[in-house]
């Protein structure tokens, strides 16, 4: 050994690094793999844990849960803890696959089995770890926790989540929003206050889920969050929700943000003044027409058709025969004809001076099975 | 385990006229589910065949006669679809009614179900009960 030292400084400095670094690599090769086999044991010895206890958490649950009489009112319900507890869930590996589990359970049941597995979990005391996991420093722990809570439909002391809706990780921020969205019984709506980064398609498609399916929840009005204060992701998606909810109150907070900047927040909200049939803004439409990019002239000709109050007619037929791009003069012929009866003559009018593309339009959009 | 495989029929299950107990053949990739609905008809006094995906289930289906067979859309190898398909053109077991039991909920899904021949499609998540019943009035018809 202590020759090969004396030799190694008498080397050539490009050997000695050489021969540094492949001992190196020889080293942290071995590590890597040692940290490999030691995690698939781990890996191998928890699968087997579980392969061992479901069963048994199975066959507990499915008799004292899923099959449980439905004679006995819910809350005279009483679970054989003990017969639970025995399977070990104090341990912390134990009480994740239990908790899985449940949540398993949970999605795939409904009605009564499903109140009684927030029961049982409840009763357990399981919530308790879960709430404290909320305060953790760990981002992962706390994402699973608020993933835990809201599988289960167990709420916990609010100020506990309040925080989380400004956390600086986006998972969390998001878990935080659905937890109130879902559980909260005073503020579900009190996440639209704290947005201050875009809320993303896919979680509006999440909230506008869990918002739809709650019937427990008082629906508030939506034109307080559609306004300039507000992030545009946040307007949108109310408009979204003043839409589904037919709020046809939100049409002048509607109208008063249509100056706004944002091309594609205005193209939302004339598509939604015109979804809501907001009369009132129909002139206000009209007016602006001239000055939109293509976005917008394309949502306003369709919004006139939607509220079809027979008052725009004339204008709609002025953009059918003189817009260039056929999209517009398309959508300018499907509103007319959604005028039903109030368009009926000057239909059959155009349709007898039309020639050519223009005719050929008019046959498409008069068309009841075409939809666009 | 044992106390709920027990081999007592329970009322509303009827046996064959031998006095063989009602078999449903359960088609389920979630392992969970699988053993859940077998726990749950074994309770109820039906004999339950599980297969974990479509190779399994063609292969089950080609071994025995079953009562009812209940199966899920999403499954490996063959989907429900084509196994419901396979098992309505065999003339031999064109009879034997299908349940199907997904967590797909659009309407073309349902329709598409009954289409192939299906006789009830139920909806993810379920209760017991529910299943049950649908299970009973199939295999009573």
């Amino acid at each position: 050994m202590d020759k090969i030292f004396n030799d190694y400084f008498q080397w050539p400095v490009f050997i000695k690094l050489a021969a540094a670094v492949s001992v190196i690599a020889v080293i942290g090769g071995g590590l890597v793999y040692l940290f490999i086999l030691l995690w698939r044991r781990k890996g191998y010895i928890n699968d087997r844990k579980k392969a061992r206890l479901l069963p048994e958490m199975r066959e507990l649950i499915v008799k004292h849960v899923i099959l449980a009489k439905g004679d006995v009112p819910l809350e005279a319900v009483t679970f054989p803890l003990d017969d639970f507890r025995k399977l070990g869930i104090r341990k912390a590996d134990v009480r994740r696959f239990f908790v899985e589990e449940l949540m398993e359970y949970r999605r795939n049941f409904s009605g009564r089995p499903r109140q009684l597995l927030t029961r049982l979990y409840t009763d357990l005391g399981l919530h308790h770890i879960t709430e404290k996991n909320l305060t953790c420093k760990r981002t992962q722990g706390i994402i699973s926790a608020l993933n835990e809570l809201i599988s289960m439909g167990v709420p916990v002391n609010e100020d506990k989540v309040l925080p989380l809706l400004d956390h600086e990780n986006r998972y969390v921020r998001e878990g935080a929003r659905c937890y109130f969205v879902k559980l909260s019984e005073d503020r579900p709506f009190f996440f639209l206050e704290k947005i201050s980064t875009p809320l993303l398609y896919w979680e509006q498609i999440e909230m506008f889920r869990i918002i739809t399916q709650r019937k427990d929840v008082e629906i508030p009005d939506f034109s307080r969050w559609i306004s300039s204060e507000y992030h545009p992701s946040v307007i949108s998606f109310c408009l979204k929700l003043a839409v589904y909810y037919q709020q046809f109150e939100t049409g002048p907070a509607m109208m008063k943000l249509l100056d706004t900047e944002n091309e594609k927040l205005r193209a939302r909200l004339i598509n939604a003044l015109g979804k809501l049939m907001v009369e009132k803004a129909e002139s206000r439409l009209v007016a602006m027409y001239c000055d939109q990019p293509w976005s917008c002239k394309q949502e306003i000709l369709k919004a006139l058709g939607r509220i079809g109050s027979g008052n725009s007619l004339v204008f709609l037929r002025d953009k059918f025969e003189t817009e260039q791009e056929i999209p517009l003069v398309k959508h300018a012929a499907k509103s007319i004809v959604n005028h039903r009866a109030l368009s009926e003559n000057l239909l059959r009018e155009m349709q007898a001076g039309a020639v050519g593309l223009k005719h050929t339009v008019l046959q498409h959009a008069a068309n009841p099975l075409i939809k666009y | 385990m044992t106390e709920i495989n027990e081999n007592t029929l329970l009322s509303g299950v009827k046996g064959g006229p031998d006095g063989s107990r009602p078999t449903i053949l359960v088609i389920e990739d979630n392992l969970m589910m699988l053993r859940t609905l077998t726990l749950i008809l074994n309770k109820q006094g039906y004999k339950v065949v599980e297969a974990r995906n479509g190779k399994e289930a063609l292969m089950a289906l080609k071994e025995q006669h079953y009562d009812l067979v209940l199966t899920d859309l999403m499954l490996p190898y063959a989907n429900g679809y084509e196994i419901i398909g396979k098992l309505k053109e065999n003339i031999e077991q064109r009879q034997i009614p299908v349940i199907i039991l997904s967590a797909v909920h659009d309407e073309e899904a349902v329709l598409d179900g009954f289409g192939i021949g299906a006789d009830d499609y139920v909806k993810k998540p379920f209760t017991p009960g529910e299943l049950l019943s649908r299970v009973s009035r199939l295999i009573d018809k």
